[in-house]
């Protein structure tokens, strides 16, 4: 009888601290999943900034017309600038897609950022980009749409996972202020 | 009490220090984690103040053209008498007061400011500007000189540490 009940005993413990493990385990896959998606969001958005960063400031690179921007809407800057430094003027295009495309992901915020140049076709990637905005000011620093009048660019851009960790998107988000030298 | 009661009880201590050191190293690479997301958005808004004054003079008497001696600089770093920004600066109207009001770099000396964003809670930032040696920003200059730097911190509260952010500007 003494045996049985320290069977029994054993084996209710033993399952027990299985259970513990188990669930340790479940924990740590879930944290090292979060850590991952979180750094890559982090990552994603960084880049995106340095992208921006680089192409934002090179406007009007070369252009010699006074119209260095051709469009300065909310979600769309286009530009007049040599890009790729061969002496020919490039436009360049940054926009945002209207509408939800992406729809094998899970995200239903998530949209591509486009960039063209001249007539090549859209290039872009998935970064999870949910929000990109842009503003524009005049030399005094008041909110202009008169492509002509702009000196600087505010963007700000929110980036998210393309899928949820327990029901949550992480993201990051950043505002940035360009002004490029061709405009002053 | 038994030679295997005692084994057991030496287990069960271990297997309790294992799984509390596992959990405090998951607690804190999460929280380390989740703090990227605002030390991003922080590094943002101190940046974001920073190109701000980039965009402004280097001194009230060089709006119109440079100086040769550093006597024609102002002696007090801060905002003019007509730059009013009473406490903290608020995004109203898609800009801040300070991008219209302010004309040159050291009207941000003690400036203050709130960065809303709908991720996480407001941020403050706050400004600091000096003069420094042209040749090492690090150091405080003697009286003026042709270098100004910025200090900008940062603060939220899901920090658990200010952000700095520093910027000299020579004329």
């Amino acid at each position: 009888m003494q045996y049985l009940l320290e069977i029994t005993a054993s084996t209710i413990v033993g399952g027990m601290i299985l259970l513990l493990v188990m669930r340790m385990n479940s924990t740590l896959l879930e944290s090292a999943t979060t850590i991952s998606v979180e750094k890559t969001v982090q990552s994603n958005i960084t880049s995106l900034i340095d992208e921006l960063d680089y192409y934002f400031k090179q406007i009007g690179y070369r252009v010699k017309d006074t119209d260095k921007i051709i469009t300065a809407e909310k979600g769309e800057l286009s530009f007049l600038s040599d890009i790729d430094n061969d002496g020919d003027i490039d436009t360049v295009s940054y926009y945002l897609s209207k509408k939800k495309i992406l729809r094998e992901t899970e995200n239903p915020n998530d949209k591509l950022l486009y960039r063209v140049i001249n007539s090549s076709p859209e290039v872009t990637s998935n970064l999870g980009v949910t929000s990109f905005e842009l503003s524009y000011y005049n030399g005094a620093g008041v909110l202009t749409n008169d492509e002509e009048e702009i000196k600087y660019i505010k963007y700000a851009i929110e980036v998210e996972s393309l899928f949820p960790i327990n029901g949550e998107y992480k993201g990051a988000y950043a505002e940035r202020i360009v002004r490029p030298n061709n405009l002053r | 009490m038994g030679g295997t009661t005692l084994l057991t009880m030496a287990a069960m201590v271990l297997l309790s220090v294992f799984i509390l050191s596992s959990n405090s190293l998951i607690q804190t690479n999460s929280a380390f984690m989740s703090e990227g997301e605002y030390i991003i958005t922080a590094i943002s808004a101190g940046q974001m103040l920073i190109d701000e004054a980039k965009t402004k003079a280097f001194d009230e008497n060089t709006l119109s053209a440079p100086v040769g001696t550093v006597k024609e600089l102002t002696s007090s770093l801060g905002k003019e008498k007509d730059e009013v920004i009473d406490g903290f600066d608020i995004f109203k109207k898609k800009t801040f007061k300070s991008t219209i009001q302010f004309d040159d770099f050291d009207d941000y000396n003690g400036y203050k400011r709130i960065v809303s964003t709908f991720r996480s809670d407001d941020y403050s930032v706050s400004a600091l500007v000096q003069y420094v040696d042209p040749l090492n920003p690090d150091k405080s200059a003697v009286g003026k000189s042709f270098c100004k730097k910025i200090t900008v911190i940062v603060t939220n509260p899901y920090l658990t540490v200010p952000v700095k952010l520093e910027y000299a500007m020579i004329q």
